[in-house]
């Protein structure tokens, strides 16, 4: 493989984006890949739009791509469809519909219904994994988990070149020990997709 | 056992997914650093709060301390008396150091000094996007730039060789980019301690005129050595081709370059700087020579630009150099950007790229945590205030200045609110509110506070103690009474140290509970004198593993009146089919809406 591969992670801060990072490179080092994983720290984290970059291929210069993405992976929808215009043609969107809405949202601003950007979606995206990621976390593992049930979803496409076993050692290196029997129910709960909707 | 022990275990030969920053924590052990100091500051701050983990198990000193230039002066001086020293901190916090570092560099140390900057292209999470290469011919200290996490290593290792050559102190400037992407890096071996001990050299170290003007002519031969050896540094790297054209850039530009490049199909001549002051003027002019065209590329400042523009005019005018004319000087530079802006002087052309329009959506710009202390203080000091002016400063309570809190007029740097406010009140004969965090007034309100006290000016001082430094990622400050080892030290106390000021009238109040807190801050707003309301609760993401009684909306008592979104806007009410209600995941449990609750809906669960 010698093109760079771009996964945009993008979510609200708080849902452990930049744990989902460094849990997709580690798996991807397994594999002798090379990896570069831009995080945002400080005040951008708070509790805001937090967009990781994270690229992998043989060799891996730049660290962030800026966009063109050929996997998009959104842990909340507002955050979804704020990047989607940065996900290639033809790319693969894992989208969770659980919607956390900002203040804007709240006091009256308009979030698009799945049905208002379907059109958009079906028109432009190669594969679409969907469903409400959060609640099923919530139910076999827990919310904070929802991270780790959507690496399991992402890997059970089979667009990525690492396995399950990469994914859990990987996930033995950045877990806190407390969690990690958590984690990996949700990560096996992803890769069976329970109430995963792939089209 | 803590998380980052691979940094300090990891054996020669193994590979670890590290963070640039923990990747120059890791180039400090290798070095054998003895000493690391350090105010925190994004995106500088991973790497003492790396070493600060490590520090008792690796057998080193490691401290924050209260601001940048105490740190620079606790560092430098054990690098006088022989040690291996470091401090780290942001773009910005070099300039509250300018003043040590600027003689420190005459003086040069005997040890080894390694000052690290990481400037902030973007401003991320910056006030401004200065850029501190123009500190390193400023200073005359020399200065080195990594390009991704494994040389963020190697560099430090470097730049750590290179100050005990020429005992002088060494800058390794980082960008956001470097500090804070992860990428594999491969370990070297640890170096062995050095012997430490001050040796008495009046001469050098005291810097009366006579001997400034003597260590000056010192200092500038030092440079002249330092040129030498950047000549022929191995951190630059050269890639002749034979493209017409031809690169000259370094750090994190070359990233953008190198894959952009590869994304054109080109192979284009590239030198790579990482000495990048004093710059290798012939190793310059040997590379550019055989070109038509030079493409210089850098995020920010044309510093590299202006240099080969130097070279080329004290050898002659055939070359033609861009740099900035072509690229932005602003923000950080990008592979699409990069692309647009340099393609067409390769002979190539971009095909625009088939975006889709970005489909809109509501802004969701940072904000406060749930259970916030300072969303609490904030509407308490509203309520008091009213229009009044408020001054702010750095740190997470900057986000009161935006809705639904809005508090907060005017921010410039660390600890200016209070001097700003008393300029204020000077100005308008009206009474000023100047907001400040506990560890941000550790660092540089205590000057502002003294001045206002005896110039007598018309200001409440309003600290938010959450007894830690939130914003950088929890470090401790003096009012903790932790140190950087991790150990206790000795606490001091914000109410102390303000009554010290002198200013008089002093009350800590707790801003969870609004009634009691809104008294007292009227009974010290309504003086004409100094006076200082300390909020006292502790960040909520330090209390998060202990057990908390969260809060739920009584649907058939609420009222959907909104006063609970539109005076908090706590992320942790939501609106979910129409009703308001709380998700329990996010409640932190302060209990701050339920005495906003017109309707006495909000109650315990
Ligand atoms: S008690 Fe109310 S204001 Fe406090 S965290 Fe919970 S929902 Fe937010
Ligand atoms: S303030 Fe009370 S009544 Fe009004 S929306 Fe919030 S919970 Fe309901």
């Amino acid at each position: 493989m010698s093109a760079v591969r771009n996964i945009g992670l993008c979510g609200v801060g708080g849902q452990g984006i930049l744990f989902l990072g460094q849990l997709l490179a580690n798996a991807f080092m397994r594999r002798g890949l090379d990896v570069r994983v831009a995080e945002i720290h400080g005040m951008a984290q708070r509790g805001g739009s937090v967009l990781v970059e994270l690229r992998y291929g043989t060799r891996v210069h730049a660290p962030a791509s800026h966009g063109d993405y050929d996997i998009l992976v959104a842990l909340e929808y507002i955050e979804g469809l704020r990047q989607l215009h940065k996900l290639k043609r033809d790319g693969v969107l894992i989208l969770n519909l659980d919607v956390i809405r900002p203040l804007a949202a709240l006091l009256g601003e308009d979030v698009p219904a799945l049905s208002q950007i379907y059109p958009i979606l079906k028109q432009r995206v190669g594969k679409l994994a969907i469903g409400n990621f959060t609640k099923t976390a919530t139910r076999v593992a827990s919310p904070r988990a929802t991270n780790v049930f959507v690496a399991g979803v992402l890997l059970s496409l089979g667009i990525l070149p690492i396995s399950v076993e990469d994914v859990e050692g990987a996930l033995r290196v950045v877990s806190p020990p407390r969690f990690l029997e958590v984690n990996l129910r949700a990560l096996h709960a992803g890769l069976a997709r329970e109430e995963v909707e792939v089209r | 056992m803590s998380k980052f022990d691979h940094i300090l275990y990891g054996r020669e030969g193994e590979r670890y997914l590290l963070l640039g920053n923990e990747a120059i924590a890791r180039g400090c052990i290798e070095g054998g650093v003895d000493v690391v100091t350090a105010y925190p500051g994004t995106p500088s701050s991973e790497i003492a709060d790396t070493l600060s983990q490590l520090a008792s198990k690796g057998g080193f000193y490691m401290e924050y301390s209260t601001n940048e230039k105490v740190a620079v002066e606790v560092a430098g001086g054990a690098a006088i008396a022989g040690a291996r020293a470091v401090t780290t901190m942001k773009h910005v916090g070099v300039n509250v150091a300018a003043d040590t570092l600027a003689t420190l560099a005459y003086v040069g140390i005997r040890g080894a000094f390694v000052v690290v900057s990481a400037d902030d292209p973007n401003a991320w999470s910056s006030q401004n996007e200065q850029d501190n290469r123009l500190y390193a011919p400023l200073f005359s200290i020399p200065c080195i730039e990594p390009s991704d996490p494994q040389e963020a290593k190697d560099f430090t290792l470097y730049a750590f060789e290179l100050s005990e050559k020429l005992e002088l102190p060494v800058m390794l400037r980082t960008t956001t980019r470097i500090s804070h992407t992860r990428g594999p890096v491969v370990f070297g071996p640890i170096k062995e301690r050095r012997a430490k001990g001050f040796v008495r050299d009046r001469a050098r170290f005291v810097m009366i005129p006579a001997h400034a003007r003597t260590r000056h002519k010192v200092l500038l031969q030092k440079l002249e050595e330092a040129q030498q050896i950047a000549e022929n540094a191995p951190i630059n790297k050269v890639h002749i081709t034979d493209s017409k054209v031809c690169i000259v850039t370094s750090g994190v530009s070359y990233g953008y370059v190198a894959d952009a490049i590869k994304q054109l199909g080109e192979d284009i001549a590239i030198l790579k700087l990482g000495f990048i002051y004093p710059p290798p003027v012939q190793l310059i002019w040997d590379f550019i020579k055989r070109f038509e065209e030079v493409i210089v590329i850098e995020e920010l400042e044309p510093y590299l630009e202006r240099i080969v523009k130097q070279v080329i005019a004290e050898h002659q005018d055939r070359i033609v150099v861009h740099g900035k004319n072509l690229l932005p000087r602003c923000g950080e530079l990008s592979i699409p950007t990069l692309l647009k802006n340099i393609a067409h002087k390769l002979g190539k052309k971009v095909e625009e790229s088939k975006q889709l329009l970005p489909i809109k959506v509501p802004k969701r710009p940072p904000v406060l945590c749930p259970g916030c202390p300072h969303r609490a203080s904030a509407l308490v000091l509203k309520r008091v205030i009213g229009d009044a002016v408020a001054t702010t400063d750095i740190g997470c309570y900057a986000l009161q200045v935006l809705p639904p809190l809005e508090l907060g007029d005017v921010l410039v740097c660390m600890g200016a609110s209070i001097g700003i406010a008393c300029g204020i009140a000077v100005a308008t004969g009206q009474r000023v509110a100047a907001v400040i965090g506990d560890s941000t007034y550790f660092h540089a309100g205590l000057p502002g506070t003294v001045n206002a006290v005896y110039n007598k000016h018309n200001i409440m001082i309003v600290i938010l103690d959450n007894g830690t430094t939130a914003m950088t990622g929890h470090q401790p400050h003096p009012g903790t009474g932790i140190r950087g080892l991790g150990d206790r030290g000795v606490r001091v106390l914000l109410e102390d140290v303000v009554r010290g000021c002198g200013v008089r009238n002093v009350k800590v109040v707790d801003p969870y509970n609004l009634k009691e807190a809104e008294k007292a801050v009227r009974s010290l707003w309504e003086r004409d004198e100094v006076t200082c309301v300390i909020f006292r609760r502790r960040c909520v993401l330090l209390e998060r593993e202990k057990p908390r009684t969260i809060y739920r909306i009584d649907q058939e008592k609420c009222t959907k009146c909104m006063s609970c979104i539109r005076l908090l806007g706590c992320p942790a009410i939501q609106l979910v089919d129409g009703s308001v209600v709380i998700r329990r995941e996010l409640c932190a449990g302060c209990g701050v809406c339920a005495q906003v609750c017109p309707s006495k809906a909000i109650v315990k669960t």
